[in-house]
C-alpha cells in the first residue's frame, strides 16, 4: 500500500464518504474531534517513522491528503 | 497453529522482572511514607511539603519524562505502576502526580525548544510543580466551551477568565491554561506570580479530599507570547488532548491501584471475620461480591496492561485503549470498594477505616479526566471506526 493509501485507509476509520475523503479541509463538518486529532498524530508518526513537534503544528499539515503528504515528506527530507 | 504478523504489538498478562522489581520498590516507599498518613493528609486537606520533596527526589515526579531532559525515563508500565502504588497509598497524592504529569507531557510533546529547556528539567525534578486549568465554571467535559480569553498584547497575551478545581493548584509553580484567541483555543504556561492571576481554595470534594484544589481567577493576567505551548489554535485539539491522554492513562493505573487495596482488605476482612460460627468468607452471598471483585480487578489489570504495551509501542489504538482501560478501572475500583464497605459493615463507615475512603477516592476517578458519560461516546466512536476500517480494502 503506498503512503497516500495508508493514510487515506486510516482517514477511512472515520469516515467512507469519498468527497470528506478527497476534501481540501477534513476537519470541517466535524468529522474529526480532538481524540482523532492526537491519534491521527500518532498514525502518522508510527506509520512513517517520523516525529512530529510544535513546528509542525500547521493546519495545513493536517487538513487533507495532499497537506499530510507534505508533511510526511519534509520530515522524512530533515 | 497462527502466528503474529511482523509488526504486531507484543502482548502479554504480567511484569517482567525489572517491571516487578520497580513495583516492588514503589510499594516500599509507599507502604513507609504514604499509607499510614493518608487519613491525615485528609483531615488537613494537604499533602506536607516534606513528602512533595521526598517523590521530587524519587524521581516519582513525571516519572515518563526522558533521562536525557532530566526524567528517570520510566516506560510507559512501569509509571503506571508507579500511579497504581501510589494510589493504594492515597489517591490525593497520585493525583499530583496525574496532573503535574499532563503538564510536563504538553512540554514534552508540543513545547518549544526554549520551552523545554526553562520548563522541562525543573519539572521533571519537581523543582517545580505543574497544574492543568482547564475546567471553568461554564465549561467541563464540553471543553470546546471554554470562555477564558487570551488578547495579544506586544510581546505578550492578557488572559482573563476563571479555572475551576485545578488540583494542587493551591501549591502549584505554573500552570498550563487554556483561553481563546483570534486563532482559537491555546495552551499557556503561567507562573504562580503571574500579574492578574488570583489564587484560592476550591470547596473540598467528596474524594481526593488532600487534593489541594484551587480556583483561578485571571484578569489581565500577562503572560509571555514565548510561553505559548504549541500553537496558537491547536491548545485543545492537540495539546490538551495529549495532556488527557496521558491523565487517563495515570486514573486508569490509579483506579487499579485502588481497586488492589480495596480487594487486598475485603479477602482479609473476610477471611478474618467470623459470623454465625464461621469466616465470613464462608458465606455464599459473601463469595458472589468477592468473585465479582477478584473478576473486575483481573479485567481492570489487564486493560491497563494491554495499554501500557501499546503505548510503549507508540500504537495509534493505544489512545482508545487507554479510553478503555480509564473507563473499566475506574467503574472496577468503585463496584471493589463498594463490596469492601458494604462486607466491612459499620467499621467500613467509619473514617478510622481506609475502605470508606477508597470508596470517596474511586468514584472521583470516575468524573475526573473524562467523565464515564464521555468516554462511552468516545469509545464508541472508536469501536465504529474500527468496523469501517474492517471494511478498508473498498477504498482506493
Amino acid at each position: 500500500m503506498d503512503e497516500r493509501a495508508r493514510i487515506r485507509a486510516h482517514l477511512a476509520r472515520f469516515s467512507r464518504d469519498e468527497a470528506w475523503l478527497a476534501s481540501d479541509d477534513l476537519f470541517a463538518g466535524g468529522v474529526l474531534d480532538s481524540m482523532m486529532a492526537v491519534e491521527l498524530v500518532a498514525f502518522l508518526e508510527k506509520a512513517f517513522s517520523i516525529t512530529l513537534d510544535d513546528a509542525d503544528l500547521e493546519l495545513a499539515n493536517f487538513r487533507s491528503v495532499a497537506g499530510m503528504l507534505g508533511l510526511v515528506e519534509r520530515k522524512r527530507a530533515r | 497453529m497462527t502466528t503474529q504478523p511482523p509488526d504486531a504489538p507484543a502482548t502479554r498478562l504480567d511484569l517482567t522482572p525489572v517491571e516487578a522489581a520497580h513495583q516492588a520498590s514503589f510499594l516500599d516507599f509507599v507502604e513507609a511514607e504514604i499509607a499510614p498518613y493518608a487519613g491525615q493528609f485528609e483531615a488537613s486537606a494537604s499533602v506536607p511539603p516534606e513528602l512533595v520533596r521526598g517523590l521530587a527526589e524519587q524521581g516519582y515526579l513525571a516519572s515518563f519524562v526522558p533521562e536525557k531532559a532530566g526524567g528517570a525515563g520510566h516506560p510507559m508500565i512501569v509509571h503506571g505502576l508507579l500511579q497504581a502504588a501510589l494510589a493504594g497509598g492515597s489517591a490525593s497524592v497520585q493525583s499530583l502526580s496525574t496532573v503535574h504529569g499532563m503538564v510536563a507531557v504538553a512540554v514534552l510533546r508540543w513545547g518549544s525548544g526554549e520551552l523545554k529547556e526553562r520548563f522541562l528539567a525543573p519539572l521533571a525534578r519537581g523543582a517545580l510543580l505543574g497544574a492543568f486549568a482547564l475546567t471553568e465554571p461554564g465549561a467541563g467535559s464540553d471543553a470546546q466551551a471554554i470562555e477564558t480569553t487570551a488578547v495579544a498584547d506586544g510581546d505578550s497575551f492578557l488572559l482573563t477568565g476563571q479555572k475551576r478545581w485545578v488540583s494542587f493548584g493551591q501549591i502549584a509553580d505554573l500552570f498550563l491554561v487554556f483561553a481563546r484567541g483570534d486563532d482559537g483555543p491555546t495552551a499557556f504556561l503561567v507562573p504562580w506570580d503571574a500579574e492578574g492571576l488570583t489564587i484560592t481554595r476550591s470547596p473540598l470534594t467528596l474524594g481526593l479530599r488532600a487534593g489541594m484544589l484551587a480556583d483561578l481567577d485571571l484578569q489581565g493576567c500577562r503572560v509571555a507570547r514565548e510561553n505559548l505551548v504549541g500553537r496558537a489554535g491547536f491548545g485543545l485539539s492537540h495539546v490538551a488532548a495529549s495532556a488527557l491522554d496521558l491523565g487517563r492513562y495515570s486514573v486508569a493505573w490509579a483506579s487499579l491501584g485502588i481497586a488492589e487495596v480495596a480487594f487486598a482488605a475485603t479477602v482479609k476482612h473476610a477471611s478474618e471475620r467470623r459470623q454465625r460460627g464461621v469466616a465470613l468468607a464462608s458465606h455464599q452471598l459473601v463469595q458472589r461480591r468477592l468473585t465479582d471483585a477478584s473478576t473486575l480487578l483481573d479485567a481492570a489489570r489487564l486493560l491497563c496492561l494491554r495499554a501500557g504495551v501499546r503505548r510503549e509501542a507508540r500504537e495509534p489504538g493505544a489512545i482508545a485503549d487507554t479510553l478503555t482501560a480509564k473507563y473499566f478501572a475506574s467503574r472496577a475500583a468503585r463496584q471493589i470498594a463498594d463490596h469492601a464497605v458494604q462486607l466491612h459493615g459499620a467499621e467500613g463507615l467509619s473514617d478510622e477505616h481506609p475502605v470508606q475512603r477508597y470508596f470517596r477516592d474511586a468514584r472521583v476517578m470516575e468524573i475526573i479526566e473524562g467523565s464515564s458519560e464521555v468516554l462511552e461516546i468516545l469509545i464508541a466512536e472508536h469501536a465504529l471506526a474500527e468496523h469501517r476500517a474492517a471494511r478498508g480494502p473498498e477504498i482506493t
